[in-house]
């Protein structure tokens, strides 16, 4: 579904990507942990286009993403929720959703997949003509998926699941997720929350300093002893 | 009591169309975050466009937008892909800066005086019957070619927000003014939204200039004092706010129109700037906005 | 560093070349016969030191002033009444129409800083409306004749110094040298002081700069007094050597739209308005002679065109490529202190928001 290949990015003078690779298979729910800074976002941002990598090479079923803009790459069913989820405060939970689908091929199928983004975030239909600036931050989350959702992607890419939520809030959208999975959606997420993180995924990626470190299925992970200490402060 | 029941209604007419022609300049400014300084020599060249199509082919005034609309749509959405873009491309990655308004700025002096080159400075009248039609209800007087241009202004203003609330391409538009990055992650191209609303800006000028030409002159600094208007009214109304153009465009016809009535029309020249600077000092978000 | 030194360093090229363009400056009068290339010269200088007095407030601390032709405006015109009515000479007149102008300035200026970027340009625009819509519109104040539209003719009280008034072009030539020295020396000094450290520093980021500790307001209203005090002079001299001033020429928005070109195309530096005027007036001034009324603005397209081409492809101004070529000349030329001009240091950045 994608490969990445030892990609490298900077802002500005600042290198925040060092020779970062990764795959994430089809159908597979894919984790990306590390702490602050580590480069988790960044990475999403290459992936999506929000920033061009300096070097190296990102591939979807056989197509090069490395040269492509973020409007052609959701096109090719990639979709990015971002970091602070950048939702349009000033348009309503559904404009928001609408805009998802602004692609002609999701377009079409609009209708549905908003009975489908209803179904998944009940709350949003409650609420679809409310301004999703005057949401609250779970709510917010949810559009926000539910808006990448939106592009009918084969691909979803989550950034700060869990940031900023309470806890009870972060099962019911984990739960959420994994009904996005069974849909055959392939999912990338980034999660601050390592415990949380590894227990859900398939597979991960540890990032420190902006390298990979360690990889492998979630239950591996739980028992690197590294990471036992960094993360889990076990 | 009938002066003033005239000059209300004048300045209700007046005010929707300044609203009309500040409505362009509002939506550029709330899609990309610019104040136009070229607006108002956009609306001379619309002018100028207008005129020539009924004095030489003698088009009747009100359906020269359906061949002026298309093509200074196109000229608009050039201009804005080919020169502002460029220039937009690197204040958004390098920050700050005036650029994009000196940049308006230039092109106010080349298009202005490019007109002068080839127009001259002669103020130019397009006499058509319409002209000098009025409408008399009891001892009020009306110019039919006013009530029109207020009437119809009022429509377009409202086309022009069920577009922007009703169409895809509309809520595209107003997402890339709330968020331009979060746009290119839906699969919008920011940039194309740009060139579209600069278009945009287009037509609703020449819409306002094919209501204009029966009532004003058209010379090359035409445009000038309604851009002036239009600063001023859409920084009363919220920069980026098209409700408060509207009602922007109502307030300085209305203090226009009364003022000059009653006063002199020197005096409301000089009461509108009065009326900006306290409003820029003020409210600089507008009377309509939050802070 | 004593005379022996210096007359010792001429044989270097970056100080005769400096030199020569001096001796070129001081002596051209002499060099041509003809008046309108000498007019052409001091309307030059006149406009590198209104770019200067603009460059304060707009280039070095960051704030676009589309305005400042109503501080030329308010100089000539307090002068040219001190002179019409109480015969005052209009050098002291200057001084007055100056210092009028910088209470103006702050004043406005004052209410107006709180106003960033555009509101700003907006806020400039609008006050130099009123003040043209005021004078074009009065043509009484109590016994004082402004008349309005119609404009002031100054009358000539006589060939000499005390009254500011010479049969020929020379002697405006030589005080107008004189005031662009000042006014580069003016900067000069600004620039190179704290508070033109923060004015930079404002310009820059004001936000970072109010988080270091400047005053931004106080450094601003400090700029807009210095700036609009300059502006009052140049009117002054204005107001002298064209022997007329009324609002069509002297208020309108497309003077201060050219006083800012010449400090935007040039660059927001110390000799950045210079460059500027000396690339624009001669433009300006030649298509005025040349072509007389018939293509009136056709120097305004040329002034248009070239800002947009600065904008786009030198948004710093023309200055730093123009240094870097002269770097490279000087090299060229032998001089030691330039053989590594390459390495010498990034333009600052201008308002058009500074180059990769």
């Amino acid at each position: 579904m994608l490969q990445v290949n030892k990609i490298n990015a900077s802002y500005g003078e600042v290198k925040v990507l060092h020779d970062v690779s990764l795959a994430v298979k089809k159908g597979e729910v894919v984790g990306l942990v590390g702490a602050n800074g580590a480069g988790k976002s960044t990475t999403l941002k290459v992936l999506s286009g929000m920033l061009k990598a300096a070097s190296g090479e990102i591939k979807s079923e056989g197509v090069s993403l490395t040269e492509l803009t973020a409007p052609q790459i959701v096109a090719l069913g990639i979709a990015h929720v971002p970091e602070g989820r950048r939702l349009f405060p000033m348009m309503s939970v559904e404009e928001n959703l609408e805009m998802g689908s602004f692609l002609p091929g999701p377009k079409k199928a609009r209708q549905e997949t908003i009975e489908m983004v209803y179904s998944v975030f009940p709350i949003l239909k409650e609420r679809h003509k409310q301004m999703a600036g005057t949401l609250s931050g779970g709510e917010q989350q949810m559009l926000a998926i539910g808006r990448g959702l939106m592009s009918k992607p084969k691909l979803l890419m989550i950034d700060e699941v869990s940031l900023g939520l309470a806890p009870v809030l972060v099962e019911k959208i984990y739960s959420m997720i994994e009904q996005i999975k069974k849909q055959d959606i392939s999912i990338l997420l980034v999660e601050q929350n390592v415990y949380l993180c590894l227990n859900f995924v398939d597979r991960a990626y540890v990032l420190e300093n902006g390298q990979v470190v360690l990889d492998g299925t979630g239950k591996e992970l739980l028992a690197n002893e590294h990471l036992k200490k960094a993360y889990l402060g076990l | 009591m009938g002066t003033m029941t005239e000059a209300t209604i004048n300045g209700l007419f007046m005010g929707s169309l300044y609203g009309l022609i500040a409505v362009g300049l509002s939506l550029v400014f709330g899609v990309m975050k610019v104040v136009n300084f070229a607006h108002g020599s956009l609306l001379t060249i619309c002018m100028y466009a207008v005129y020539y199509l009924v004095m030489k082919a003698n088009w009747n005034s009100y359906l020269t937008p359906i061949l002026v609309v298309p093509l200074l749509f196109i000229f608009g959405y050039v201009v804005q892909s080919k020169i502002i873009n460029p220039v937009l491309k690197r204040e958004f990655e390098l920050g700050g800066g005036h650029a994009v308004i000196l940049l308006t700025v230039g092109m106010m002096l080349v298009m202005e005086n490019l007109c002068l080159l080839f127009f001259g400075a002669y103020y130019k009248v397009a006499q058509v019957p319409i002209s000098s039609l009025t409408l008399n209800i009891g001892n009020i007087v009306i110019s039919v070619p006013r009530m029109i241009a207020g009437i119809v202004s009022v429509i377009l203003i409202f086309l022009l927000y069920a577009f922007l609330n009703k169409t895809d391409m509309g809520k595209a538009i107003r997402a890339t003014g709330q968020d331009r990055e979060a746009v290119r992650l839906m699969g919008i191209n920011d940039f194309k939204i740009y060139n579209i609303s600069f278009g945009i800006c287009f037509i609703m000028l020449t819409l306002a200039a094919a209501l204009m030409i029966p009532m004003y002159y058209v010379h090359p600094s035409a445009g000038k004092i309604f851009e002036l208007r239009s600063f001023v009214i859409v920084v009363l109304g919220g920069l980026g706010s098209l409700n408060g153009a509207f009602l922007g465009g109502i307030i300085i016809g209305l203090i226009e129109s009364v003022t000059a009535q009653f006063l002199s029309a020197t005096t409301a020249e000089f009461l509108i700037f009065l009326v900006f600077i306290l409003v820029l000092l003020l409210k600089p978000n507008g009377l309509l906005g939050k802070k | 560093m004593n005379e022996k030194n210096i007359i010792a360093k001429l044989r270097y090229p970056s100080y005769y070349i400096p030199a020569l363009a001096i001796l070129i400056l001081i002596f051209f009068p002499f060099l041509t016969n003809n008046e309108y290339i000498v007019q052409v010269g001091i309307m030059v200088l006149l406009f590198a030191v209104m770019g200067s007095g603009w460059n304060i407030i707009a280039g070095f601390g960051g704030q676009l002033s589309l305005g400042h032709a109503a501080f030329v405006g308010i100089g000539a015109y307090v002068s040219t009444l001190l002179f019409v009515y109480l015969d005052l000479t209009p050098w002291i007149g200057m001084l007055v129409g100056a210092v009028v102008s910088a209470i103006f300035g702050v004043i406005v200026g004052y209410p107006c800083f709180k106003l960033k970027g555009a509101y700003y340009a907006l806020a400039t625009i609008a006050y130099g409306e009123l003040v043209r819509i005021f004078i074009q519109n009065t043509n009484q104040i109590g016994p004082i004749d402004l008349k309005g539209a119609q404009g002031i003719l100054l009358p000539i009280k006589g060939h000499s110094w005390f009254w500011f008034q010479f049969d020929t072009k020379a002697p405006y030539y030589y005080i107008a040298l004189v005031m662009m020295f000042l006014a580069i020396l003016l900067c000069y000094k600004i620039k190179n002081s704290k508070f033109g450290y923060y004015l930079a520093a404002i310009g820059d980021n004001q936000d970072a700069a109010a988080s270091l500790g400047v005053d931004s307001s106080r450094m601003k209203v400090y700029a807009a007094a210095i700036s609009s005090f300059v502006m009052g002079i140049a009117g002054t001299f204005y107001a002298q050597f064209l022997l007329y001033i009324g609002p069509q020429s002297l208020l309108v928005d497309t003077f201060s739209t050219e006083i800012a070109l010449v400090g935007i195309i040039g660059g927001a530096e110390v000799m950045g308005p210079i460059i500027g005027a000396f690339l624009l007036t001669p433009i300006s001034e030649a298509t005025r002679i040349l072509l007389g009324g018939r293509f009136i603005g056709v120097h305004l397209v040329v002034y248009g065109a070239i800002l947009m081409a600065v904008i786009t492809y030198a948004p710093s101004g023309i200055l730093p490529y123009l240094k870097k070529v002269y770097y490279k000349f000087l090299a060229l030329l032998g001089d030691p202190q330039y053989q590594d001009y390459r390495t010498i240091k990034a333009p600052a950045k201008g308002l058009g928001g500074g180059i990769k």
